[in-house]
């Protein structure tokens, strides 16, 4: 079951840089919350054993115990992994995107030494499959657009990166490469690097934004425009907004959490 | 596995590799070798290439493309190997077609991303086979490789950057300590765990806290598979190091998958790789299961200062690990390699195994060189790489002969030699007449055995190993040689059977030492100063021994050495060929040493001279190049003109000059004290040393002889050098016909042609194969008589002979040849008929001169004739005429004794060349007679070689060292010894027996007294060996046990200072230190 796309309340720009703003109902949001949403939040199957790598450590001779005190709490998942989550799901059900792998599934990576991207996979565009590369910002705030927007780790300025730093796209696509060795998606794969090494600019840059408060077309405007300025020959970027209903946004990590250990949210 | 050249054309065909498009990817090919060739010679040269501003884009966009391929086997490259061997040759063939890129791509600026690289280029080295080129990148590129500072860094990047600066120590390899070093640094880093950990897991986020927490995992683990791996290339342990190394890797991977970090992820992904591929490279993997005389050997060859080893080369790693180098069933293998691919260590591994093979028997190693320069260089480097194992090493003289000293060597049973270092014609000696006594020989290695096709000595190389597998069934062999296709059937003649033989061709696989630039340069007018020309160089592209290169460049400024237009043009036709080689050489010279190779010792002497006249002044002057010069100063003469030019660094090597001279100039050339080497075309048959380019005058020997293009490519892979340059820049001047140039540059190299076919096809293509038995007697036949002579001094008995005929013939690699193909059965026919022929000439002989002849080296034609001329002399000779004091002194017979030389067709032609008027050659005589008795060269030179236009006497010097060292002590000793045996010496005694057999040493060495050979043949300087050899009389006694090469040594090895210093000769150039320095480097006592 796909999420829904959601109700068109904006749009900006013109190829090759768009914006879409989409609101999503309570009933939308519940629906993608117990199904897809989850499914990508809490996939066991990808989990790291962390009890395995605790494990392994005694054999380094370095001291663990300071690693055990951190890791043996698996805590709260955060909203705005919640947001990505959406994010990825979004993408993948009404945008041709496929994402290998999910964030979700693995410990987060702020503060990790490879500047990213939030979700890398491919994408289905009229001439087949092509990289895409999505930045995902989560924010209640109520301004516009919101301040997640700005700075190096804004959702103006990530895009932007992933657009115009070649080194960054090519670590995404030799690492996509190895996951992709045996994979289903293989042969995908291929056909996108194939474009890929033909064109290095032939990618889908995606910028989500997750907000639950009213939209507005500002929180993308600017963005769009900076985007669609010496955007290279074959690059397509789109910002989207995705409006949650009011407040919905604040603990909802909590929630997910407490819905899957049975407790009351 | 190695890469080869079917998996680097599979990858043409690779879905990302072909998703860049055909012209795309010739493009970059083209820019990898222009970029290569610019920045390696791009001072000296200026290239015409065109490059567009998006070069760098399209190098990235082809790189990525075979990264990506690297990355799709790279758990293949990971694991042991058997699963996927195709993604494997994938991982390892696209690895090495990224790196060829990569490390021609700018360093990032910015630390964190800097590491990344060096990292990520460093495990591609390693994925591709690559390590040699990535350790000369790393010479390249210092600053690149510094370690970040850890002040004030988080405590992931702190490990981060500590580990850089392990992983940078094991890429390296800079020696013991800079690899022990690791295991202080992890230390180190456990040490401050407790100080800094803390802090890094306090972040305001615990999804973050546990992101850093798996990261530090990765981090721990990877930092322990370091100093696992630092341990075993240090010391070979654990044994078996992958599964400590795997988990760690393993652990270190999964930590850093479930951290989410994908680009750590991928990089410990590399490193895995590389740390399993770094311990199958290693010396201590490739000889694990051996034997500890080898084990001793690797851990020398670890420790040592100078160059210390740690893993092989990949055509090494292939002899040993793939190809069976080490397979005692093989007894014959012949090793196919680039020139520079590193075939001594193979050698020395061999040569291990069978003596440890062979223990029990005290079974003896002959290793044989075609130079008595590369005799000297390989018994230098055996001597210091196996004495410190307990391995004693000999070289025999070059001198025809196996003199009293080398008697006493050979046949030593208290403690026996184990590597024996000699040339053909000495071991032919050594083996017919059975010196070494019981003892069975192991192994026979055979160095530049490609000169088994040479026109003047292959038949008599072809024919010792003949006489090997003859006379010693057990002996193994080993062929060293350069750009030899089809080496299988060189294998299979040695084999005892089949099976046995095993050749490994690995002369043609991508791998290579360097990478090699070659063109034709020439000189070009230049208006911009008055008789002005500068050189042009113009690439080519017609052989792929060579980077493809394409344009005609400038090389270097105006006048590039200080002669007018009109000695390098005239009438618009190239001439002053000698003076451009200088020039070029001079001009590439600030790269590193070049050699510049004409054809004859004039225009060699020309060059030096003019190269030197144009180079500033070395500031300072090297201490090796002031020693150098003083020996010289001291051993020819002050006013020698090498001394000057080495001012200048600028040598020479060529036929006229010492053996010892040339093991200097070959010294100085290998450490690099030299700019320019000028050298005679001989030298393509005895370097073995890497420099940095080669310059031709000519491709041809002197008389015009054209090289092989084999003796061509060996010489031209000498351009360079394995540790530091990435390309080596070869040429040839164009002179006047440079079509003719690039025809000889593109000619193949072909199979190993036998001698003893090539003559047979001679006389087969003129129609004159039946009158093969009468024209046996010619000289090219001369060595082929022997081989049956020898035959003849064993069984003597004809019907004997006549039967083991065949047999006798099926040892040779020419008529094994013949016999086994079809078509050429009637020239086997024909040479077994003139065998026979010729056996039934021997038995209507005296039946002493067969053995004579064995015992000379003589033809028997030639023992009949000395005979015969001894017989006619005027004075019969006397013992007691033989005795040194006699033959060396007043009155003495030796005039008629060189008359007799001069009848026999061995020695006539060298010995014509010096002799003088008249029957009494009282010329040559005399110069024997002062050189034995301690005259300097200059004296001698300017006492008998003297002529008009000579001021400084160097034609003169040159003149009397060929003399000297070509013709006296080689056609000089051989002819004194063999007369001296011809002669018979009944009724003398012991001593007296002695002193006679000691006199072609005397004559070899140029030194009167047998303490003084004893110091020469330890590689003590003449000049000061008489005083040397005066002080080991006065030390171990006047007692004949004195007479000891093996004792000699240790009294040479255990002289002080003041030692030296005393024996130093009044007035010498060269200090006490100076001669201990100079021995040290002349006898491979010292690593240079």
């Amino acid at each position: 079951m796909t999420v829904a796309r959601g109700r068109s309340v904006y749009s900006a720009g013109n190829p090759p840089s768009t914006g879409l703003g989409l609101s999503w109902s309570g009933q939308d949001l519940d629906a993608a919350m117990n199904s897809r949403v989850a499914a990508v939040l809490f996939d066991d199957e990808g989990k790291a054993d962390i009890e395995e790598i605790l494990r392994g450590i005694v054999d380094t001779e370095f001291a663990r115990d300071g690693l055990r005190r951190v890791l043996a709490n698996p805590g709260d998942i955060e909203d705005w992994r919640v947001g990505e989550a959406i994010a990825e799901t979004w993408l993948t059900d009404h945008r041709n995107c496929h994402f290998p792998w999910s964030d979700g599934r693995d410990e987060r990576k702020r503060g990790s030494s490879l500047p990213g991207a939030d979700l890398v996979g491919l994408h289905i565009d009229a001439k087949g499959e092509c990289l895409a590369f999505g930045e995902v910002k989560t924010s209640s705030e109520a301004k516009y657009p919101p301040r997640a927007i700005y700075g190096p780790t804004g959702l103006n300025q990530q895009p932007e990166g992933l657009r115009d730093c070649t080194s960054v796209r090519d670590d995404l696509f030799k690492y996509l490469g190895h996951r992709a060795m045996g994979a289903t998606w293989m042969d995908r794969f291929r056909r996108a690097g194939k474009r890929y090494l033909a064109n290095k600019s032939d990618v889908r840059l995606f910028g989500f934004l997750v907000r639950d408060v009213s939209p507005h077309r500002d929180d993308v405007n600017v963005g769009v425009a900076r985007l669609g300025q010496d955007c290279p020959n074959g690059t397509r970027i789109e910002l989207l907004a995705l409006y949650l209903p009011l407040g919905r946004l604040q603990g909802i990590g909590k929630f997910f959490v407490s819905a899957r250990t049975g407790g009351v949210p | 596995m190695s890469v080869s050249k079917k998996a680097l054309d599979a990858l043409q065909s690779h879905w990302a590799v072909s998703a860049i498009g055909k012209t795309d990817l010739e493009r970059a090919e083209r820019l990898v070798s222009e970029r290569l060739a610019h920045r390696a010679v791009g001072r000296q040269i200026a290239f015409s290439f065109s490059w567009r501003t998006d070069d760098n884009t399209l190098l990235e966009r082809v790189a990525l493309a075979f990264e990506v391929a690297a990355v799709e086997g790279l758990e293949e490259l990971s694991r042991p190997f058997g699963d996927d061997g195709e993604l494997r040759d994938q991982a390892t063939a696209a690895s090495f077609r990224a790196f060829d890129i990569r490390r021609l791509l700018p360093v990032p600026a910015e630390n964190h991303d800097r590491l990344l690289f060096v990292l990520q280029l460093s495990t591609i080295a390693y994925c591709g086979d690559r390590w040699s080129d990535l350790r000369r990148w790393y010479k390249e590129n210092k600053t690149a490789l510094k370690p970040p500072s850890v002040a004030g860094t988080q405590w992931d990047r702190r490990l981060l950057y500590r580990l850089f600066d392990c992983w940078v120590r094991l890429f390296r390899k800079d020696g013991w300590d800079d690899l022990d070093r690791i295991r202080e640094i992890i230390a180190g880093l456990r040490e401050d765990q407790g100080h800094f950990e803390s802090d890094r897991l306090q972040n305001d986020s615990s999804t973050e806290d546990r992101a850093i927490a798996l990261r530090l995992a990765a981090l721990y683990h990877w930092a322990k598979g370091t100093e696992i791996l630092a341990r075993y290339m240090l010391q070979g342990e654990p044994t078996n190091p992958f599964s400590s190394l795997e988990k760690h890797f393993e652990g270190a991977t999964r930590a850093a998958t479930a951290s989410g970090d994908a680009q750590h992820e991928l990089v410990l992904r590399w490193m895995h790789a590389a740390a399993r591929i770094m311990v199958t490279n290693s010396l201590w993997w490739a000889t694990r299961a051996v034997n500890s005389r080898t084990s001793c050997f690797v851990r020398s060859l670890t420790r040592r200062e100078h160059r210390p080893m740690f893993e092989l080369l990949p055509p090494q790693r292939a002899a040993l690990l793939e190809q069976g180098l080490l397979d005692q069933a093989k007894t014959a293998i012949v090793i196919d390699l680039p020139t520079s691919g590193g075939k001594t260590l193979l050698a020395q591994f061999r040569i291990l195994q069978a003596l440890n093979q062979f223990n029990a028997e005290k079974g003896w190693v002959a290793y044989v060189a075609p130079t008595r320069a590369l005799c000297a260089q390989i018994s230098r480097g055996l001597k210091s790489d196996f004495e410190s194992i307990g391995l004693r090493v000999e070289q025999l003289t070059a001198a025809v002969e196996v003199d009293a000293f080398e008697e006493e060597l050979l046949s030593e049973t208290h403690q026996p030699f184990h590597v024996l270092i000699a040339t053909p014609e000495k071991l032919s000696l050594v083996i017919r007449n059975k010196k070494v006594g019981q003892r069975p020989l192991a192994l026979v290695v055979m160095d530049e055995a490609h000169n088994l096709e040479a026109e003047n000595r292959g038949l008599r190389m072809e024919l010792l190993l003949a006489t090997i597998k003859l006379d010693c069934p057990l002996a193994n062999f080993l062929l060293l040689m350069p750009y030899v296709e089809e080496a299988q059937s060189v294998a299979r003649w040695l084999a005892h059977d089949v099976s046995a033989g095993q050749a490994i061709s690995l002369g043609t696989v991508p791998w290579k030492p360097n990478e090699r630039i070659i063109g034709l340069y020439g000189a070009t007018p230049d208006d911009s100063q008055r008789a002005g020309w500068h050189l042009h160089y113009k690439t080519l592209t017609a052989t792929p021994k060579a980077m493809a290169l394409a344009g005609i460049h400038r090389v270097g400024g105006v006048r590039p050495v200080d002669v007018p237009k009109s000695q390098v043009i005239m009438k618009g036709r190239q001439t002053g060929l000698g003076l451009q080689t200088a020039a070029i050489a001079t001009v590439l010279s600030t790269r590193g040493t070049s050699i510049a190779i004409a054809n004859n010792i004039p225009t060699v002497w020309k060059m030096a001279t003019k190269a030197a006249q144009s180079l500033p002044a070395l500031d300072p002057v090297p201490p090796s190049v002031q020693l150098v010069q003083d020996f010289l100063r001291s051993e020819i003469g002050p006013s020698f003109q090498l001394v000057a030019t080495l001012e200048k660094g600028v040598g020479v090597h060529h036929a006229g000059l010492s053996d010892d001279a040339r093991a200097l100039m070959e010294w100085l050339a290998e450490t690099g004290a030299l700019r320019v080497l000028c050298a005679t075309t001989t030298i393509a048959q005895g370097i073995n040393f890497p420099v940095a380019s080669v310059f031709l005058q000519s491709h041809k020997y002197p008389y015009g002889k054209e090289m092989s293009a084999r003796e061509f490519w060996n010489l031209a892979g000498r351009a360079g050098r394995i540790g530091h340059d990435s390309v080596g820049v070869v040429g040839i001047v164009e002179g006047s016909d440079p079509e003719s140039v690039i025809e000889f540059v593109s000619r193949k190299t072909g199979a190993l042609v036998s001698r003893l076919v090539s003559q047979v096809n001679e006389l087969a293509e003129c129609g004159e194969l039946a009158t093969l038995s009468d024209v046996l007697w010619q000289e090219q036949w001369e060595e082929f008589r022997c081989y049956v002579a020898h035959l003849w001094a064993q069984k003597k008995n004809l019907d004997a002979v006549l039967s083991d005929a065949e047999q006798l013939l099926r040892q040779t690699f020419g008529y094994t040849s013949l016999r086994n193909d079809p078509s050429q059965r009637e020239k086997a026919d024909a040479l077994l008929g003139a065998t026979y022929a010729y056996a039934r000439k021997l038995a209507n002989m005296p039946r002493a001169v067969t053995g004579l002849a064995d015992s000379t080296g003589f033809s028997p034609e030639g023992v009949t004739r000395a005979l015969s001329e001894l017989r006619k002399l005027e004075n019969k000779l006397k013992p007691s005429d033989w005795a040194p004091d006699s033959l060396f002194g007043g009155g003495s017979r030796i005039a008629d004794l060189y008359g007799v030389m001069l009848s026999i067709p061995q020695l006539k032609r060298q010995l014509r060349e010096i002799r003088g008027e008249g029957r009494g050659q009282s010329r040559i005589a005399e110069i024997t007679r002062d050189w034995v008795n301690g005259r300097a060269i200059d004296v001698i030179a300017r006492e008998y070689f003297i002529q008009e236009n000579d001021d400084d006497g160097t034609r003169a010097i040159t003149n009397a060292c060929r003399a000297i060292y070509r013709t006296i002590a080689n056609s000089g000793t051989w002819g004194i010894a063999a007369l001296s045996r011809v002669s018979g010496h009944d009724g003398l005694s012991e001593a007296e027996h002695r002193r006679i057999n000691a006199l072609p040493a005397m004559i070899y060495h140029g030194v009167r007294t047998e303490d003084a050979v004893l110091m020469r043949m330890n590689a003590a300087p003449r000049s000061v060996a008489e005083n040397l050899g005066k002080l080991y009389r006065d030390t171990v006694g006047e007692n004949d046990d004195r007479y000891s090469v093996g004792q000699a040594r240790e009294f040479l090895k255990n002289l002080s200072e003041g030692d030296w210093h005393r024996a130093r000769p009044k007035g010498s150039a060269l200090s006490g230190v100076g001669y201990e320095r100079v021995w040290r480097v002349l006898s491979g006592e010292a690593a240079s």
